[in-house]
């Protein structure tokens, strides 16, 4: 679907016979399932695949480098935990420092469980087509630094592979000399509605705030900013009325991967591409400090209560 | 413990998407769900085509239970989703298309009005419908289902075209497969029919030369594009809401011994004298694996009258 509400506007990309694509993702099952349905329906367009991970040794010098990585003592793992929770600067003592950190502690917790259940969810969902995909493909990604992604270095290699496309799930923020260094489009795959929900964690948001037609997967080109891009689709997935959070998240993701390729499809036949520029000042860029325990006990509470099924049935009684 | 018979499934759509079109008014289900299905499915029946069901229903009464699938309105998604997983099944299944949405000429209007919900043009709508009788209360849904006419689909169309753009009205033939697609399942040895060329629902036998009209277009279409006559005219909206016989009746009269009408009656395919011109489809409500099994369980066989 396009994301109607918006004004449409035209690019004009680059006629050229060079459809090569350059893959960009995290390292969960989501992301290899991503890469490989690119790599199903593209193959050999596919000339590399990068796979972020923080553990990954830097390859690049550049304006990232690496901070001082020796091992945190017990008190600065606290004082990070207590920074990390926003009443911190409100409520200064050693209680609210206590407070503060078993608040992170309880978010950290929680929010480890939730990708538990993401990952059992993506397990179920599309397990079976990503082990059925890696048998039949012998395509293994390079593991990199996110802080190597917007390093000269990387720059000139992914200038050397002279890719049209640069397709990314997942990563850092991608920088401007980056962005410009492919020759066709960079696209970003967001698992959000954007414009009004843009960032981190915005299907728990949406689900936060009990707006089922927020829950989408968005498609759009990439910019510096987060998931700010102009849209190239943007439609809703088909969910289960059964479905938990960690579930819902999976089906986003799923969908936003066919969406990529229906757009990538679209694109390699007609370079006269339609666009929908987000609004400057439409909707809310979400942070990683925006997330409470809080947010995610009331979106598990409305799944146990049968949010979801009680919703669908709502929608279908007019 | 399966009554033996013939089971024929109704799905629509099999995709990861459910866009705002399609979630108020459509059943569709996710890759995943219809692969849990068919695979609970292939341990309880025997999972055939819907040519070698047929043919064993015209061949005398089935005594095991056998089942197969059969996909309504033409989705795209039912090529990209569900044939592989049917393909590693072992089984072809059915498909019945609307010539006018394959063709592009003209978008289903259930779809339409799934939309005008989504985006608060009901209330719109039922400011117009109140002139055809419609009361405040009321379902929209099942009034205009009940009721629909030239006049009702008019008023739709026209908030449809006021609340989207020219190119959303292009786009949104992207959830229907083109003649291409069809014609892909047609040479994978699925089982193409006619479902009319726009979706009305025509089985009332008071109106059915709109009935004939629909059919025949479609038909034609059909033969056009793909090469070949239908051997099954399915209903849209699954079952005659009056003088069901009447239609039936009719529908023998003008079609001879060519074809077999389809509806959705919920029960189970067995005696095949009752079957010589039409077939009873299960329409699969949105269930897992397991619910989806204890419902075939407690169906009847269909009797007549």
């Amino acid at each position: 679907m396009i994301p109607d509400e918006l004004s449409a506007e035209y690019l004009d990309l680059p006629d050229l016979d060079n459809n090569q694509i350059v893959l960009i993702t995290g390292n969960q099952l989501r992301h290899k399932r991503f890469a490989l349905r690119m790599i199903e329906e593209f193959g050999d367009q596919v000339v590399a695949w990068y796979q972020v991970e923080n553990s990954a040794p830097r390859r690049f010098e550049g304006n990232q480098q690496a901070k001082n990585s020796a091992p945190e003592g017990l008190k600065a793992k606290l004082i990070k935990t207590a920074k990390s929770s926003k009443k911190f600067a409100r409520q200064p003592g050693l209680w609210a420092l206590f407070v503060a950190v078993v608040r992170g502690l309880l978010l950290k917790f929680r929010w480890q469980m939730h990708s538990k259940a993401i990952q059992r969810g993506e397990e179920r969902l599309f397990g079976r087509e990503v082990h059925r995909l890696q048998a039949t493909m012998n395509r293994q990604p390079s593991i990199i630094n996110p802080k190597d992604v917007n390093t000269a270095g990387f720059v000139a290699e992914i200038k050397a592979l002279n890719a049209y496309f640069f397709l990314s799930l997942a990563g850092p923020l991608y920088g401007k000399e980056l962005l410009d260094s492919i020759r066709g489009i960079a696209i970003n795959q967001h698992a959000g509605h954007s414009p009004v929900y843009k960032g981190t964690s915005t299907i728990e948001w949406a689900l936060y705030r009990r707006d089922l037609r927020c829950v989408s997967a968005t498609v759009h080109q990439t910019t510096s900013g987060a998931d700010n891009g102009p849209i190239l689709r943007r439609s809703a997935p088909c969910l289960f009325p059964g479905d938990s959070p960690s579930a819902i998240f999976s089906r986003v993701v799923a969908l936003g991967t066919e969406l990529m390729i229906e757009v990538v499809r679209e694109i390699m036949a007609d370079k006269h591409v339609r666009v929908y520029p987000q609004p400057d000042g439409a909707g809310q860029t979400y942070l990683g400090t925006h997330m409470t325990p809080h947010v995610l006990n009331a979106i598990y509470r409305d799944h146990r209560a049968g949010w979801l099924r009680d919703e669908f049935v709502r929608l279908k009684q007019f | 413990m399966m009554k033996a018979g013939w089971y024929i499934l109704n799905y629509h759509d099999v995709s990861w998407e459910q866009s705002p079109f399609i979630r108020a008014v459509g059943d569709s289900f996710s890759p995943d769900i219809f692969h849990e299905h068919v695979a609970a499915l292939a341990k309880k029946f025997e999972l055939v085509s819907v040519q070698e069901g047929w043919a064993r229903l015209q061949n005398g009464d089935i005594d095991q239970p056998i089942l197969s699938f059969w996909f309504d309105d033409g989705y795209a998604g039912v090529r990209k989703y569900a044939f592989p997983i049917l393909e590693d099944a072992g089984v072809k299944a059915g498909m019945a298309v609307n010539s006018s949405f394959m063709l592009r000429k003209d978008f289903y209007w259930r779809l339409k009005l799934g939309f005008l919900a989504h985006v608060d043009g009901l209330r719109f709508l039922r400011q117009r419908l109140r002139t055809m009788g419609y009361k405040g209360g009321d379902s929209v849904r099942s009034f205009t289902l009940q009721n629909c006419s030239a006049e009702i689909i008019a008023v739709i169309d026209e908030l449809f075209v006021r609340f989207t753009s020219e190119e959303m009205r292009e786009d949104v033939f992207r959830h229907f497969d083109d003649v291409e697609g069809i014609r892909f399942l047609l040479d994978h040895g699925w089982e193409i029919s006619n479902h009319t060329a726009a979706h009305y629902p025509v089985s009332d036998a008071n109106e059915f030369q709109r009935f004939e009209r629909q059919f025949a277009e479609c038909e034609s279409e059909l033969e056009k594009s793909l090469g070949v006559p239908t051997r099954f005219w399915v209903l849209p909206f699954g079952m005659p809401f009056t003088d069901p016989s009447g239609t039936q009746v009719r529908f023998e009269e003008a079609e001879g011994k060519e074809r077999a009408l389809v509806y959705v009656g919920s029960k189970i395919n067995q005696h095949s004298a009752l079957h010589k011109h039409r077939l009873s489809r299960i329409l699969v409500p949105i269930a897992s694996a397991n619910e989806l099994l204890v419902s075939l369980s407690r169906l009847a066989v269909y009797k007549a009258g």
